[in-house]
């Protein structure tokens, strides 16, 4: 009782601190901000010179709206690292600090012989992390939230699996198949919002079930043929049973002596597309103007209830294509009867959505960094901190990272009161 | 010992909303037992300062006396133990409870923690008897029609022991019947010692029911008079006024062909179930010629606007553009025919307001191949030549130019903003609604310039004001619309404001639309 009292007390204190940094690192920028503005000045009479004062176009790099959302996501997972360390300690003080640094290392850091082969498990599972996230972005932007997003990653999951095991095709065909799959899934809670005005977040999860369910009960009836049932109804590992719908590796596997897949690199493709899709296309304008003001895009004759059933179906496609590219890097099989409850990482793709700030470039980092930390914890040691421990600290972090946006109002908070101060400082010295 | 006859005395009520005044140092009493009413045109200040006395807003200035006795009113709460009660334009109830649970809501009778509905069962229905007001209190709110709504907003008041009963245009909603009804309910009212502030704009009801009357125009009180001695007529010049008003040289207009033609339309009511908020209005703009449709704020203008622009489905009817049945179009196509509407509400229509200028500007036509490369790519650099070019012609002033964010813009540039993409689209017919409100003269002075000049185009116009000044200064037709319909048809230049005023106010209908004139 005592220790949950004192923990409580720790976990308020730390909130404190973090704010009280926050507001330091604002009180930073703000002075660099009012030596920009004194700047300002001499620059523009550079610019008619046509020199580039490269000192002062990198102080403002600081103070744009872009830094400020960098500023939060990283208050944030300081935020929630130091209460994971709390926790830590809180278990036991004596290894606390050495297993944290393991976790953060994820055992890539510290001189370990695996030090590659761990880097590149966390690059296989930062891929298909970075497409759920990117589907949470993709539909965030134009104004609706895409909680289907594992029902949309079971299904890619199962179109990629069907053309591997059922019909041998080779990766790529698979890959397209479950972008296929995961776009038809997506346009279902589209189609009813456009139509029937149905409320996506309802319908999502409604559709997550279901597609969970359906997936099991093929894989257990007409699609025998993909399953083990010896090991419990688990697929088949695609290297034994389709080499071909493997993910290739381009000959890196080879070279570094461990297997490297392209999806990571497929991953931050579409990543690149996603974020060119949204601000450079005619669709990206219109997706982003129906998010910030549906009436206005009403008026101005553009199709809204067009735009929400392609937003959906793209987003449900890279859901889709995220579980592709781990079921077909054969990292895991899907186990069919055992799997009753909804994978983990799709729901990830959430949090790594809101970690980024709705940047689609932004989810690359979100999700290398979310990958990074689940990878470490499993390296702690499990008669110290048991396997629980190490899910709870990795959960605490994500979640504290899903924070950002309010830590940007804070941040917001704390520079207008400054600017305030200032002004009033300003009129006081002036009297 | 004069002041004790009266219930409320309102002293020196100024009331300043930043860049307005709604209300100028008004003075207002009112006797026990007396229905008062309150007359002006919208935007005279007479919601202003029953919100005031409700406890709604703070008045800037002013003493507010409640039976002899000066008090703040800081929320409604405070007007509620004062005894002072309201029944909204828009009424506040909860439409899956029943009657009698929407009327002891917030003071439920309770024993042992649980609500006594047979106690609260037997005052409503006794207050019912008393007063009037028949309702079946055991039915829900979503079944029953605005009218009974109606009475369970009074029944609430009496529940709670009001004596002093704010009507804030309780007709406005009402069938002639129901008017005749909700107006005896409120003499037996008066009759029992209620004190009653009645907020109209229809002289009828005010001369039926009324003891005496107070005129607000623009903020100011122009004059409290007994109602038995007073006409129709001189109501309604005090309301509207009789300044002189400044109007701009304009050519004569050159009609052209017709353009917009609209047929028998109408659209539902979105708030009321049940009604018509537009019935079977027909008319036709010209090229050349500004139409404007004047009228009280609420008589179905905004709805008839939607409906033309396809902003909401029409109910029964047609609307032409240029002869093309446009009814079905969507409004993509619409706008390709030349429809070009400026939005009454330029905050959730006309922009997007956290997108910068340059996007704004580009709102309906970004799809066009100036500002895309193959189609799909969007051009910036023609995007921000067509907005420096915008900025500079209709003096559009903001922040950062092209780059500022339309949310830090103020509300007339942001009017410029819309009038200059909409002008520079080139229309056929040009919608504009309240295209002036809430800007200063000299942007007012500005708007009303360009409309003119694009009239001498040759483009069609049509224009919807509640203000009559702006009515008179612009149009060569007006139309006045009261409760959905077209009421009038008038010349600006043989026409006089208290004309119009009869037309707004519902006592004359003279229209008559021909096919083919």
């Amino acid at each position: 009782m005592g220790i949950a009292i004192v923990f409580v007390l720790l976990m308020i204190a730390i909130c404190a601190i973090s704010l009280l940094f926050i507001k330091r690192y604002n009180d930073k920028v703000l002075a660099l901000n009012c030596s920009s503005k004194e700047l300002k000045k001499i620059e523009k009479k550079e610019k008619t010179k046509k020199i580039i004062v490269n000192k002062d176009n990198f102080k403002r790099i600081f103070v744009s709206d872009g830094a400020y959302k960098l500023y939060a996501s990283l208050a944030c997972i300081l935020a929630g690292l130091i209460i994971g360390l709390i926790i830590l300690i809180c278990m036991s003080p004596a290894n606390a600090f050495y297993e944290f640094y393991v976790m953060l290392s994820g055992n890539v850091l510290t001189g370990n012989a695996n030090a590659l082969k761990n880097l590149f498990a966390i690059l296989a599972k930062t891929a298909p992390l970075i497409c759920v996230g990117l589907s949470v972005i993709f539909s965030y932007k134009s104004g609706m939230f895409n909680i289907g997003v594992a029902g949309q990653y079971v299904i890619g999951m199962f179109g990629a699996l069907i053309f591997a095991l059922q019909f041998k095709c080779p990766w790529y065909v698979c890959l397209l198949m479950s972008f296929v799959f995961g776009a038809i899934y997506g346009m279902i809670p589209g189609l009813l919002k456009a139509k029937f005005n149905v409320n996506e977040v309802i319908s999502g999860i409604m559709l997550n079930w279901i597609s969970l369910f359906f997936v099991n009960y093929s894989f257990q009836t007409y699609l025998k043929g993909c399953v083990d049932v010896r090991q419990g109804m688990k697929t088949y590992k695609i290297a034994s049973f389709n080499p071909s719908a493997k993910l290739p590796d381009l000959g890196l596997s080879s070279t570094f002596g461990n297997y490297f897949s392209i999806a990571i690199f497929i991953a931050i493709l579409l990543a690149i597309i996603c974020w060119f899709i949204l601000s450079k296309t005619t669709l990206g304008f219109q997706l982003k103007a129906s998010g910030l003001n549906k009436d206005a895009t009403r008026y101005a004759g553009m199709k809204e209830k067009r735009n929400i059933v392609i937003s959906m179906a793209i987003s449900g496609a890279l859901a889709a294509v995220g579980a592709a590219l781990y079921y077909l890097a054969d990292l895991e099989q899907w186990q069919a009867q055992l799997s009753n409850s909804l994978p983990a990482l799709p729901w990830n793709g959430i949090v790594v959505a809101f970690l980024a700030q709705i940047n689609p470039i932004g989810v690359i980092f979100a999700s290398l960094f979310t990958a990074w930390i689940s990878h470490g914890a499993g390296f702690m040691t499990q008669v110290i901190f048991p396997n629980e421990i190490s899910s709870l600290i990795t959960g605490i972090i994500v979640y504290f990272s899903g924070l950002t946006i309010f830590a940007i109002r804070i941040f917001k908070y704390i520079k207008n009161k400054g600017i305030k101060k200032k002004t009033e400082k300003k009129l006081k010295e002036g009297k | 010992m004069e002041n004790e006859e009266y219930v409320i005395e309102l002293e020196n009520i100024t009331k300043e909303f930043p860049g307005i005044v709604a209300n100028d140092n008004i003075s207002l009493k009112v006797k026990k037992g007396e229905i008062h009413a309150l007359l002006g045109e919208n935007g005279a200040g007479k919601s202003t300062l029953m919100s005031i006395l409700f406890g709604m807003y703070q008045p800037t200035k002013g003493t507010i006396k409640v039976r002899g006795k000066e008090t703040i009113i800081k929320d409604p709460n405070v007007a509620n133990d004062l005894g002072i009660g309201m029944v909204h334009q828009h009424f506040k109830l909860v439409e899956v409870f029943t009657v009698l649970e929407n009327i002891i809501l917030g003071v439920e009778p309770t024993k042992f923690g649980f609500i006594n509905f047979k106690v609260a069962k037997k005052r409503v229905s006794e207050l019912a008897k008393k007063y009037g007001l028949e309702v079946d209190i055991n039915a829900k709110i979503e079944d029953i029609n605005v009218s009974m709504q109606q009475k369970n907003e009074i029944l609430k008041m009496l529940y709670r022991d009001n004596d002093i009963l704010i009507f804030d245009e309780p007709t406005a909603v009402l069938t002639p019947q129901e008017i005749l009804e909700l107006l005896q309910i409120m003499r037996n009212l008066a009759n029992e010692g209620k004190s009653i502030l009645f907020i109209s704009h229809k002289l009828d009801e005010i001369l039926a029911v009324a003891d005496t009357c107070s005129i607000l125009r623009k903020g100011q009180l122009i004059k409290t008079l007994e109602v038995k001695n007073t006409t129709k007529e001189e109501l309604s010049r005090l309301m509207v006024g009789r300044e002189i008003t400044f109007s701009y040289s304009k050519k004569e207009c050159e009609l052209k062909d017709t353009i917009l033609k609209v047929r028998n339309l109408s659209m539902l009511d979105k708030i009321h179930k049940g009604i018509n908020s537009v019935n079977g209005v027909s008319f036709n703009v010209r090229g050349g010629e500004i139409v404007t449709i004047a009228g009280i704020d609420g008589n179905g203008q905004s709805d008839l606007i939607f409906g033309i622009t396809g902003l909401e489905k029409i109910l029964k009817g047609n609307v032409f553009i240029k002869d093309k049945n446009v009814t079905k179009l969507s409004i993509y196509k619409r706008n390709n025919l030349g429809l070009c509407h400026i939005p009454e509400d330029r905050h959730k229509f006309g922009v997007v307001l956290d997108y910068d200028l340059q996007n704004n500007l580009v709102l309906e036509n970004y799809w066009k191949k100036r500002y895309t490369k193959a189609n799909i790519i969007r051009n910036k650099k023609t995007i921000n030549e067509n907005s420096e070019e915008l900025i500079k012609k209709y003096d559009i002033r903001s922040g950062q130019g092209s780059s500022t964010i339309v949310r830090s813009m103020s509300g007339g540039n942001q009017q410029k903003a819309i009038i200059a993409r909409e002008i520079e689209r080139d229309p056929e017919i040009l919608i504009a609604v309240q295209p002036t409100r809430g800007l200063d003269v000299g942007a007012i002075e500005n708007i009303h310039n360009q409309l003119i000049n694009e009239r001498d185009k040759g483009k069609a116009i049509l224009v919807v004001s509640y203000e009559l000044d702006e009515v008179l200064k612009i149009s060569d037709r007006i139309l006045v619309m009261f409760k959905g319909e077209i009421v009038g048809e008038l010349d600006p230049k043989n026409t006089t404001k208290e004309e119009i005023g009869l037309y707004m106010a519902g006592s004359k209908n003279t229209y008559n639309f021909k096919e083919g004139e």
